[in-house]
């Protein structure tokens, strides 16, 4: 074979590696077959053959072993043999992976998902399904669809991946433009360490507030920080119904240009995906036929979801955008086959990319799509000055694009071509603000790439929490960073220069803003060109980087925690190192994600500046109010953004006039008449304000002498009943309670509330698999005596419910230590 | 690739050997030829996955080397002289394809992999000497009595009378344990269900089998009975004949006990499958007919492809393609002509659809038209109608706890539809399913679904 030789053996510059052997080390295969069974170890060199490529089948490389185990107990063990065997193991879901990342290094052990695929648990009401990580992306989809659900990340490949590889990649989906990408679904996950420890992560173990968000990273880690086993994810409800659009252009850039214009236009499509000529022939030549004409030069796919009566409006809009940007034909989707076959096309064009040529060099780059007209243009250039096919298909509302390039591997010279090409692709996107992958990962196929978009400092810091999460480099080596992470002189590499006011880019919907301004002026900023931002800081006069640390979440039922806010940022760690992370394009997995630990109230370093994913703004926001009833259901219907407190239970509606009256309508139906209704900013003011609770304390408390506990009842209980008993055995002063995301808060005076209530309460609560914990004074200054000792009997507590969860403050502490010992300060 | 392992330049010549139509190449270059032809060869895979969740073995086992691209991989991996044919790996994992061909419809490829896995168990079973092959001896016996066919008529009636005598539920009670037990057990078990109630216990009554005063003038149809359905399922083919000629056809059977080949070629026996294949061309050359027409699912999907077995062989090529498309499946017929409606039945049936009607004929479709011309009959699908129950063809003999474990999932689902019978399609379905649901103890009848459609007829008729 032609296929580049696997990489050498990943030592990953560790002197604590052991060097690849080439056998299966004695005894091993043996203890493999007593632990998961004779039938689920592969060690027959032939059979190994089928597991050295994924479906990138660029690299081949077989493992010495594969293990298939089938629950949690049985991979810790599996794993712990494999450790003290001295191998590292490579996780594999179901090998649809584009970039290599379930490619064996040599000399390692797999482990395969496939025969962990049961759906543990599924709860209709807290719209939450716990799954076994080989469970199928679309076995679950079709699990929830009858209750009126749906997991929102649908990949192109949902039919066949796992979960577990979803997570492991972040996979994004058509759908994402609109609903997020997997980090946004996954609230809590069972992995196994290096050492074969089962460890609990998220959850109910680490409620908000409770230290670093460990999921952030793992969540994209690619198999290189752990085996995930377990995953609890979010669900969302299905929408009233869809309308779908196919727009039919002479070139794609034309069709690019109809994206910009609908997105500017302050549409929120679901689906925005864009095939071009030479994908149209390959669909259109397959049993999977869309109906796509042939001699077309680009079909841009438009679909919109939500409420009936706005959809013809919308679709309206983004027909007549379509038409104006050149479209020779626009049409409809008449019925559901209609739309179907339509997605069908959409999904299945890769595959069907297979009758184009034998091999297809897979590009996965992103951009801010408001230049999206020009990097099309761009690799039409390259395409031709390198007398390539290339075919490309794409997800325009997220600028991601997969420009494939079609060739045939035995063909060197074209092979050589073909990679300069794709160098060249790359390239571009970078220069154009983009990143090098969207949503395939790095794996083996672009390591070289990731010093276009990552300079050493950011290497290092990637390098330092992988190693954090494994520290022994058992896991999945090789992967994701380049060999010379320590002596990589940052190639390619070039930061954006700081912005020194608030820049707002409605087309690309994100905003740039300086860490130091007001989060009032970025608002006003974004007002001017009708964006708006869901962070909710509490005070307009709170500078950036506070917003960003201090966001209680009011409006995260619908938009998400305050991470999916944020592209990218430029952060300085305690030890003054700066670092910029992530970009300004809303799907990245070039190398692993760190944000996260920048945000939130347990952030490692201080935000210096950063890019904000914007959304349209609303044309009415109302706030209707009904007599508090902490009853812990959520109103039916898509997920409103809802506070109980003392007073009142507060619904936010936003959206267009006619969507907020008809919901007006239906909320009226269903609960009465409300007590009040309000309209505009200082109605989302006051409804933000509710969630927090001290905002509202009564006697002016100094915030040092105020605990604020988070509260998050668990799946074995009645939410509303355990809240409500919680907030009567602590005498809190004030609380709060969100019925979307069924959680709450507390607050009490520091004197008032005692050790062994809140002791007893987080027993009870963890106990149920939930959890509580206390947040960080806001001030962000140490926390008095009492109110640290506080703050250790719930964590305490909340840990004995969870002992599986002590794995993960160990990875808290090495992560946080790791940045010292990185930077060379405190090691 | 390198010249040594794959003959470059080549792939025209060992394109055209790879047609079963072609003589004495070394078997590898079939699958070598086979990985260039862009359109239908080994490359066409993009080893995207999307086939895995389809394929009932892969399923069941959670191992890749047991799901089709994995089997593909070896293929390949033979093909480029990477693995040996012999191998315990590509012995193994081609003998325990199903050759249900669900991963066909799924794959955005189209990769033909029924037709890859034919070259592939040819390579397979030319690399080993037969007593060394691991599907073991009862292969062996069984292609070499089907294709004899007197040999098979003795063979097959000896079944019957041991099913008449009722030694099958003797055999299946007093089975020893183990491996060896499992597949007695539950080959006896199929023989027992192939003497089923049926849906209209009638003799054959051949004064009713031609054509009806009145009835509409259609299609002369060659009708094979398959040798298994023959002998095993005379009342199928009695039924089928009926309902033909009810709407307008006229019948005239095949030789009794002629086999249609496809047993040998989904075992690789390549030459075995020609023979066959050129004496049904034959024959219905002969019969001068403008269908030929099938009931056993299977028979209907191997007839459609003697076109494909013979492209390279310029003397038969032709006339197997024009065989080839005069090959119908009996609920095909019936729909294409529209069928007469029946009396009323009021039943509820579970209808399963035989992998060599959904998947290689792509035309499961027609039996709802067929099921539809009865009134009164209340028709239940079958969850997850894409899998298979495991059956092919003798496959719950040779692989007892793997069929065994395809085959309890069907059960399960088809008894869950809560119907008081199943229909299917197929021969080695009916037996499949039916000895899975006498070995968990379900009186649930299986029929073929013109069954019902006679049983309908009947009623009309004031039969009964
Ligand atoms: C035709 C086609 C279309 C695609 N479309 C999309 C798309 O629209 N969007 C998208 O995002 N991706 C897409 N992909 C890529 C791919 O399907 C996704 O990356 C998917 O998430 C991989 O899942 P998998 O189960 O196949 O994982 P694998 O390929 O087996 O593994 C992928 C990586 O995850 C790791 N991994 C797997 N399971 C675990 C686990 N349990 N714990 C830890 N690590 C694990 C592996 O080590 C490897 O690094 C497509 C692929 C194909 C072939
Ligand atoms: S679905 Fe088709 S192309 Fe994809 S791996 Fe299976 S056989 Fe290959
Ligand atoms: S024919 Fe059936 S058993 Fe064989 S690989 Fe395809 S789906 Fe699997």
């Amino acid at each position: 074979m032609t296929s580049p030789a696997p990489p050498a053996p990943a030592h990953r510059g560790r002197p604590d590696r052991p060097s690849a052997p080439t056998a299966l080390p004695a005894g091993l295969e043996r203890r493999l077959r007593d632990i998961a069974g004779a039938g689920a170890v592969v060690t027959d060199s032939g059979r190994l053959l089928v597991y050295e490529s994924d479906a990138l089948g660029r690299f081949h490389q077989a493992p010495l072993a594969v293990v298939l185990p089938a629950d949690t107990q049985e991979a810790a063990a599996a794993v712990r043999a494999v450790h003290d065997a001295g191998l590292a193991i490579v996780p594999r879901g179901a090998g649809t992976g584009l970039s290599g990342g379930a490619v064996a290094a040599p000399g390692t052990v797999m482990l395969g998902t496939a025969r962990m695929n049961r759906v543990l648990g599924f709860d209709p009401a807290r719209r939450v399904a716990r799954v076994q990580a080989g469970v199928r992306n679309s076995q679950l989809a079709s699990l929830v669809r009858p209750r009126g659900l749906v997991y929102a990340p649908d990949p192109s490949s949902q039919a066949a991946c796992t979960l577990g590889g979803n997570v492991a990649e972040n996979a994004g989906g058509p759908h994402c433009l609109k609903y997020g990408v997997t980090r946004r679904y996954v609230q809590g996950l069972t992995m196994i360490d290096g050492n074969g420890t089962v460890v609990e992560i998220g959850g109910g173990s680490r409620p908000r507030g409770d230290g670093l968000d460990l999921l952030g990273p793992l969540v994209g880690s690619e198999g290189c920080f752990g085996l995930v086993t377990e995953i609890e994810l979010g669900l969302v409800p299905e929408t009233e119904g869809v309308r779908t659009l196919l727009g039919l252009f002479e070139t794609t850039a034309e069709a690019g240009e109809a994206v910009t214009a609908i997105i500017s236009d302050g549409l929120l499509p679901a689906a925005l995906e864009i095939v071009d000529r030479h994908t149209i022939t390959a669909v259109e030549s397959s049993p999977f036929r869309a109906g796509y004409p042939r001699g077309v030069g680009a079909a841009l796919v438009v679909e919109f979801d939500g409420r009936e009566s706005e959809l013809d409006a919308d679709a309206a809009r983004a027909e007549a955008h379509c038409l104006a940007a050149g479209a020779t034909e626009v049409r409809r989707a008449t019925d559901e086959a209609d739309r179907l076959r339509l997605w069908q096309g959409r999904k299945k064009a890769f595959g069907t990319m297979g009758r184009l040529a034998p091999d297809l060099m897979v590009q996965d780059a992103t951009v801010p799509r408001s230049i999206l007209p020009e990097v099309l243009r761009g690799i039409d250039d390259v395409a031709a000055r390198y007398d390539l096919r290339i075919a490309n298909v794409f997800h325009a509302g997220d600028g991601n694009l997969h420009p494939n390039i079609l060739y045939d591997r035995r063909d060197e010279e074209l092979t050589e071509r073909v990679e300069r090409a794709a160098g060249e692709i790359m390239k571009i996107c970078v220069d154009a603000g983009g990143t090098i992958t969207g949503e395939h990962g790095v794996g083996l196929d672009k390591r070289e790439y990731v010093h276009l978009v990552a300079g050493p400092d950011e290497l290092a810091a990637m390098a330092a929490v992988r190693d954090a999460y494994d520290p022994q480099g058992r896991w999945n080596p090789g992967k994701v960073l380049p060999d010379d992470v320590a002596t990589g002189s940052g190639r390619g590499f070039t930061p954006r220069p700081p912005v020194t006011r608030v820049e707002v880019s409605a087309p690309d919907l994100s905003v740039r803003a300086p860490g130091d301004v007001p989060w009032g002026s970025v608002l006003v900023a974004m007002a001017e060109d009708r964006q708006w931002s869901p962070i909710a800081a509490g005070s307009p006069e709170l500078p950036v980087s506070d917003a960003l640390r201090l966001d209680l979440g009011p409006l995260e039922a619908v938009y998400g925690p305050v991470r999916e806010s944020v592209l990218g940022a430029t952060v300085e760690t305690p030890e003054g190192r700066r670092l910029h992370l992530g970009g300004r394009v809303v799907k990245n997995v070039a190398g692993f994600d760190l944000l996260g630990l920048f945000l939130g109230l347990g952030a490692i370093g201080r935000i210096e500046e950063a890019t904000l994913r914007s959304y349209p703004m609303p044309d009415v926001v109302e706030v209707l109010r009904w007599p508090a009833d902490v009853d812990g259901s959520a109103l039916p219907g898509w997920p409103h953004a809802q506070v109980v407190t003392g007073e009142t239970h507060a619904v936010l509606l936003s959206g267009t006039a006619a969507w907020v009256d008809h919901e007006r309508t239906r909320l009226k139906q269903a609960r009465g008449a409300p007590v009040s209704h309000d309209r505009g900013g200082d109605a989302l003011r006051d409804f933000a304000r509710a969630f927090d609770p001290v905002a509202g304390m009564e006697g002016g408390v100094a915030a040092e002498d105020v605990c604020v506990v988070e509260v998050r009842p668990g799946a074995a209980s009645d939410e509303g009943v355990r809240f409500g008993e919680v907030v009567a055995s602590v005498a809190a002063a004030r609380w709060s309670w969100d019925p979307t995301l069924r959680r709450g808060r507390v607050a009490t005076r520091a004197g008032e509330a005692g050790v062994a209530e809140w002791t007893a309460v987080a027993r009870t609560l963890a106990y149920e698999g939930g959890g509580c914990a206390m947040l960080p004074p806001a001030s962000g200054r140490a926390a008095p005596e009492r109110a640290a000792a506080l703050r250790e009997a719930i964590r305490a507590a909340t840990r004995h419910g969870h002992p599986e969860a002590a794995g993960a403050d160990r990875i808290e502490a090495r992560v946080r230590a790791a940045f010292g010992a990185a930077f060379g300060v405190g090691s | 690739m390198s010249d040594e392992t794959r003959p470059r330049g080549a792939s025209d010549t060992s394109r055209a050997a790879s047609r079963p139509g072609a003589t004495s190449v070394d078997p590898i270059d079939i699958l070598a030829g086979r990985m260039d032809a862009a359109e239908e060869g080994l490359l066409t895979c993009v080893h995207c996955g999307f086939c895995l969740p389809a394929c009932p073995t892969y399923r069941e086992l959670g191992d890749e080397a047991d799901s089709p691209r994995g089997r593909l991989h070896l293929m390949r991996a033979v093909a480029e002289r990477r693995l040996d044919p012999a191998s315990d790996a590509f012995q193994t994992h081609m003998d325990r394809c199903l050759g249900c061909r669900a991963c066909e419809p799924v794959c955005p490829s189209s990769v033909p992999y029924g037709s890859l896995l034919e070259s592939a168990r040819r390579v397979a079973r030319s690399a080993v000497p037969a007593r060394k092959r691991s599907a073991g001896r009862t292969v062996e016996v069984m292609l070499r009595l089907f294709r004899h066919p007197l040999a098979l008529r003795v063979a097959l009636s000896a079944a019957r009378l041991a099913r008449a005598l009722r030694l099958p539920t003797l055999a299946r009670r007093l089975a020893p344990g183990g491996r060896v037990g499992e597949g007695l057990r539950f080959g006896a078990a199929m023989l027992e269900a192939s003497g089923g109630r049926g849906a209209r216990p009638v003799a054959p009554d051949p004064g009713r089998t031609s054509r009806l005063a009145g009835a509409p003038v259609g299609p002369r149809v060659a009708f094979l009975p398959g040798c298994v359905q023959g002998s095993l399922f005379g009342r199928v083919v009695d039924a089928s004949d009926r309902v033909l000629t009810r709407n307008g056809c006229d019948v005239a059977r095949m030789g009794a006990g002629g086999c249609c080949g496809a047993l040998h070629a989904h075992a690789g026996d390549h030459d075995g499958s020609l023979d066959l294949a050129r004496a049904r061309i034959g024959e219905a050359e002969r019969m001068g007919v403008d269908l030929v027409v099938t009931d056993a699912a299977g028979c209907g999907a191997a007839m459609k492809e003697y076109g494909e077995w013979f492209e390279a062989n310029p003397a038969w090529a032709e006339r197997a393609a024009a065989f080839s498309s005069k090959v119908r499946d009996v609920t095909e017929v019936l729909a294409e002509l529209g069928p007469v409606p029946g009396g009323e039945l009021r039943r509820t049936v579970a209808y399963d659809p035989p992998c060599h009607l959904r998947h290689a004929q792509r035309a499961d479709g027609a039996t709802a038209t067929v099921l539809a011309a009865i009134p009164g009959l209340e028709v239940r699908t079958v969850a997850d109608p894409d899998a298979c129950c495991g059956g092919a063809g003798i496959y719950g003999v040779t692989h007892p706890e793997l069929g065994g474990a395809v085959g309890d999932r069907k059960v399960s689902e088809v008894r869950a539809t809560g119907a008081t019978c199943v229909a299917t399609g197929n021969p080695g379905c009916m037996m499949q399913i039916g000895a899975g649901l006498i070995l968990v103890g379900s009186r649930m009848d299986v029929v073929h679904p013109v069954e019902l459609l006679d049983e309908s007829y009947a009623l009309l008729d004031g039969e009964r």
